[in-house]
């Protein structure tokens, strides 16, 4: 019985370890592009392993352009994120709040309204919010791509939304018998039950934040400015040289704070309830 | 009563932490609003590009700023991808920078209709810009309506690339650029036969159709760019067939080969795997760079009358923005990429071979082999070209994107040569007609 | 729109949850009812404030205008001039490649999403039974969706599909004919199709952020019971996973119609138009083709595509969606 149980247990981990391994194919191979000699990126794109160890890839590419290195766009993607990031769970976890536990009159048609937000492409109102931030004299500041972060994100709030509505009634109406309103409710119960939707969101918005190309593009102009993912492109010209070894070495440094976040806060998402004694 | 002041309390604070943000940010744009500071002008200056060139370029403003400490420029380059986006949206706003760099084509016709540049030509006559000895056909792609709106970084021309290995393997010589479009044929087959790879990279129609029929006299759009300017169909049936033709030999792959190329370096003659191939001049560096040793010479595009075919054409060109506050200041520092040699030396010709030709010989000293190349081509296509032409409707890459198509389903198999040029045509028109 | 935004009123989605709640507040409070109720609208307006002054400070005019740019010739640097419907009109009437584009997002959307979706719960499901080096593996599995739509994307996926690529190899290893993945106007979207498959990282995630939700006494409880584990993923696992299922499906819905990078950055809507997404003509008539009012007259059309297709699911809803919040 015992051994049958261990012979399960590798089995899983092997059938565990080869498909994540598949998954992760793409990125090994970014990773030893990285480390291929420059020009040879395409020659030998079919080889896992480099021919030589091209460390200085990472040298040319962290020296960045025009004297402005990848430590300046690391540090403002870094502001950018964390600030919108915090911005977003805050106000989306209120938000969601609202929608999925109050009764209040109007709120399907501003649901509707959050809802329909998701379904135009950023490229098509992209001109007309130039048009308004350039009034309101934000071009070339950050306050584009934070500020409007804090007024929540609907795939945050929808997201929570769903989680708060699996919590049953019974909690809150047993806080109420207990003297608590909705706002104790809400940070005493509530907030803590979601903590795994929360940390979730904050996973996918520090990404989506890190990863943004496009508002950083129109919005910010001075290169000092600029977050890696900005940077990232500016190794490319599809009509001269593009430095390539330098831009994989940049491409995999970028995920890596992605990858350390996410494995961090991975293990929130299942603490979260074990730590509200749910788990029994 | 108490929780609902903390709830607001903690509402409040996230308030102050985006205005705190807000003043952050506020305070960081405050020394960059451009304008005049004392006696200093700022000029703001947009270039896309790749690292080299951000480097270059840079350096280059800085030798500028030493001539002139009254003038200060600032730089926002971007890659390519989404250059021409960040343009429109910054153009929306009237918020162009005061130098720009511009694409010759749609682009700048584009521009030009919507007046959004600047008119250069008081300039070059008072003197600020000077262009004294520059090529008036090269002079002459920078002018839309009569105004000159853009003065060349720099001249590129189509080119066929070979790689001088297999050419001798199959005893092919064709360095000078005397070679019909029969020769191609030939040549492309025999290589084929000889070395086991492919003869050429199949032509794509985007730029070479149009200097298939410039070969042939005739334009790909008609004076005022109304219409297409060609009247006989034969010539595209010609030129769809003369590629199935070398495709069904095997000397040129399909599109399901070009298909998988990753980007310049990827190309089928760097990799050896082709001997032919026409692209831009421009391109040699990054080619020569994959092509890890391998003698990749340039020659004339083939036809009798290639130098009715071929033509010079701004690889970029340096624009001044209407709302400029300072188009003077901002000629000047054109005046400096275009005249001063150390421009030059710092850059190569990363924005195309210069247009003086005093530049072009003081520096020809100390080219690397690959710009010596570059260099000496562009002379031979200055002797050999007509001037380029101007008369493209607004619509043209949308027009250029359908060609592109259409030559794919050609090539598929999907519609033959004939159905093809047909549907060119009324597809055009019905795009112009809109 | 307007029709449309009544459609999508009916389906409020949490409507089960008025009736059953007031009786419950009766019998907790009954005597201060109505005072509390007008509370509640108070109280309930503060809650969203962040969003409705956000919605009506920010995000409100660049939606309104880009609904009036739709009536407009906008080329993206001129003055938009009012042409009434004329862009409707010629985007159904007289626009084969406007058709093409909603062809090839269809067939991906209807494909890419489920096969999405399933796996992403398949994994997830997996996951939440492996114990041990939990962490490592989700985080390995997440990773494929944070390298995003970079270049580095483009090449490395060209690069696998490709005639001598990894893909093509493992084919020929196990001796089945290999082909030219990307070349083929028939196969190019599939890889596309496949791209977006492996990127399931952020689904899988929310489907194993629900099943942690899931208290673990549920299944003791039935255990007890005498539930087997094939029975207890039906009675419980995935009635109570309903609430993340639907917002995976609204939100995966949603991205599938508008996936844009894939195509923008892998295959550029080449061979022959065959992966011409939607949004990615839509973004070439914009800014390659300088036809903004075109452009922004297809986003309105795509919104309402979007909008039938989750006001459905949110009708739906009703009849599979278990909320714990509402069936008391």
């Amino acid at each position: 019985m015992k051994r049958n149980k261990a012979t399960k247990k590798i089995i899983q981990h092997v059938l565990m370890g080869t498909f994540a391994l598949i998954m992760i194919y793409p990125l090994i191979w970014m990773v030893s592009s990285s480390l291929k000699e420059s020009s040879s990126v395409f020659v030998d794109s079919h080889s896992l392993i480099p021919k030589g160890f091209h460390i200085e890839n990472y040298i040319e590419g962290w020296n960045g352009f025009a004297g402005i290195t990848f430590s300046t766009f690391f540090w403002n993607s870094t502001v950018i994120t964390v600030i919108a990031t915090v911005g977003s769970i805050a106000s989306s976890t209120l938000i969601a709040y609202g929608f999925a536990r109050i009764k209040f009159a109007g709120k399907k048609i501003w649901f509707i309204c959050m809802m329909l937000t998701m379904m135009l492409p950023f490229e098509m109102v992209m001109i007309p919010q130039y048009i308004m931030f350039n009034k309101f004299g934000w071009i070339d500041t950050y306050l584009p791509l934070i500020l409007p972060t804090f007024f929540g994100i609907p795939f945050f709030i929808f997201l929570i939304m769903q989680f708060i509505r699996t919590i049953p009634m019974e909690l809150d109406e047993a806080a109420k018998i207990d003297g608590c309103n909705t706002f104790d409710i809400f940070f005493r119960i509530i907030v803590p039950l979601i903590i795994p939707a929360m940390m979730t969101s904050a996973i996918f918005s520090f990404y989506w934040r890190w990863d943004d190309f496009m508002g950083p593009l129109i919005y910010l102009s001075t290169p000092e400015k600029y977050p890696v993912s900005l940077a990232l492109k500016l190794f490319s010209d599809p009509n001269s040289v593009t430095n390539w070894g330098a831009m994989f070495a940049m491409s995999t440094l970028s995920i890596l704070p992605i990858f350390i976040i996410f494995f961090v806060f991975q293990r929130y998402i299942v603490d979260g309830i074990s730590s509200t004694g749910m788990k029994a | 009563m108490k929780k609902k002041l903390l709830a607001f309390s903690l509402m409040a604070i996230m308030l102050i932490s985006v205005l705190a943000a807000c003043s952050g940010s506020d305070d960081a744009s405050g020394e960059d609003d451009g304008g005049e500071d004392g006696d200093v002008t700022t000029l703001r200056m947009t270039w896309w590009g790749s690292q080299s060139r951000h480097d270059q370029t840079q350096e280059i403003i800085k030798k500028f700023e030493e001539e002139n400490p009254d003038i200060k420029i600032e730089s926002e380059f971007t890659g390519f991808d989404g250059y021409f986006e960040k343009m429109a949206a910054s153009a929306s706003g009237n918020n162009l920078p005061d130098i720009m760099q511009q694409n010759f084509g749609e682009y700048l016709n584009q521009y030009a209709d919507k007046e959004l540049l600047a008119d250069l030509t008081e300039f070059v006559e008072d003197g600020t810009i000077d262009v004294e000895g520059v090529d008036d056909t090269i002079m002459e792609s920078g002018k839309k309506n009569d105004k000159l709106l853009g003065i060349p970084t720099g001249t590129n021309a189509l080119t066929a690339f070979y790689n001088q290995d297999m050419l001798d393997e199959a005893g092919v010589d064709i360095s000078d650029g005397e070679w019909s479009w029969e020769d191609y044929e030939e040549y492309a087959a025999q290589i084929s036969d000889a070395t086991g790879e492919y003869g050429a990279r199949l032509m794509e129609p985007q730029n070479l159709f149009e200097y298939y029929l410039r070969e042939k006299g005739e334009k790909l759009f008609n004076e005022d760019g109304t219409d297409l300017g060609y009247e006989d169909d034969q010539l595209l049936v010609d030129y769809f067939e003369r590629n199935l033709e070398l495709k069904e030999k095997g000397a040129v792959p399909g599109y399901e080969t070009i298909q998988q190329i990753k980007g310049v370096e990827d190309e089928l003659i760097a990799r050896g795997e082709a001997a032919f191939d026409f692209r831009w001049s421009n391109q040699a560096t990054a080619l020569d760079s994959a092509a890890d040793g391998k003698p990749i010479e340039m020659t004339l595009l083939p036809g009798s009358n290639n130098d009715q075919g071929m033509y010079l054409k701004p690889a970029m060109l340096w624009s001044v923005s209407e709302n400029s506050e300072h188009k003077e200041e901002a000629a000047k520092f054109i005046d400096f990429f275009v005249n001063n040699i150390e421009v030059y030396e710092i850059g190569g010709s990363d924005r195309g071979v210069p247009i003086k030709e005093e530049i072009r010989e003081e520096l020809s000293a100390d080219l690397s082999e690959t710009d010596q190349k570059v260099f000496e081509y562009i002379e031979m296509v200055t002797e050999n070209s007509s001037p380029i032409d101007s008369n493209f409707p607004p619509e043209s890459s949308e027009i250029l994107g359908e060609l592109s198509k259409i030559d794919e389903r050609v090539m598929y198999g999907e519609l033959s040569a004939e159905e093809g040029a047909e549907q060119f045509r009324s597809t055009v028109e019905s795009i112009i007609a809109r | 729109m307007i029709p449309e935004e009544k459609a999508h009123e009916k389906l409020e989605p949490q409507h089960p949850e008025k009736k059953p709640k007031d009786k419950k507040q009766m019998k907790v409070v009954p005597p201060n009812r109505k005072i509390k109720s007008d509370n509640k609208n108070v109280t309930g307006y503060l809650f969203i404030s962040p969003f409705l002054i956000g919605f009506l400070s920010l995000t409100l005019f660049p939606i309104l205008y880009s609904l009036y740019l739709s009536f407009t010739d906008f080329d993206l640097m001129g003055t938009p001039n009012w042409i009434g419907l004329e862009n409707y009109e010629r985007m159904f009437t007289n626009d084969p490649t406007f058709w093409q584009a909603m062809k090839v997002t269809f067939f991906y959307a209807g494909i890419a999403v489920p096969v999405r979706l399933v796996f992403a719960l398949l994994v997830a499901l997996a996951l939440n039974k492996v114990v041990e080096m939990v962490g490592l593996y989700r985080t390995l599995l997440y990773l494929p969706s944070v390298v995003g739509g970079s270049i580095a994307v483009s090449i490395m996926w060209r690069q696998l599909f490709g005639d001598d690529g990894a893909f093509n190899s493992l084919l020929a290893t196990l001796g089945i004919p290999t082909h030219s993945w990307l070349g083929d106007p028939d196969t190019a979207i599939w890889t596309l199709i496949v791209l977006y498959g492996w990127q399931f990282g952020s689904s899988m995630l929310i489907f194993l952020a629900g099943l942690r939700n899931i208290p673990k006494t549920f299944y003791e409880a039935s255990s007890v019971d005498g539930a087997g584990p094939l029975r207890q993923f039906f009675i419980i696992t995935i009635p109570l996973l309903t609430p993340v299922i639907l917002f995976n499906t609204i939100m995966q819905v949603i991205q599938g119609f508008m996936a844009f990078t894939p195509s923008f950055v892998v295959t550029n809507g080449g061979p022959v138009d065959s992966t011409l997404l939607y949004v990615l003509y839509m973004y070439r008539r914009a800014f390659e083709y300088f036809d903004m009012g075109y452009a922004s007259a297809m986003a309105w059309v795509m919104l309402v595509i979007i909008a039938i297709f989750t006001a459905i699911i949110f009708k739906s809803s009703e009849h599979w969606v278990h909320y714990e919040a509402d069936n008391k």
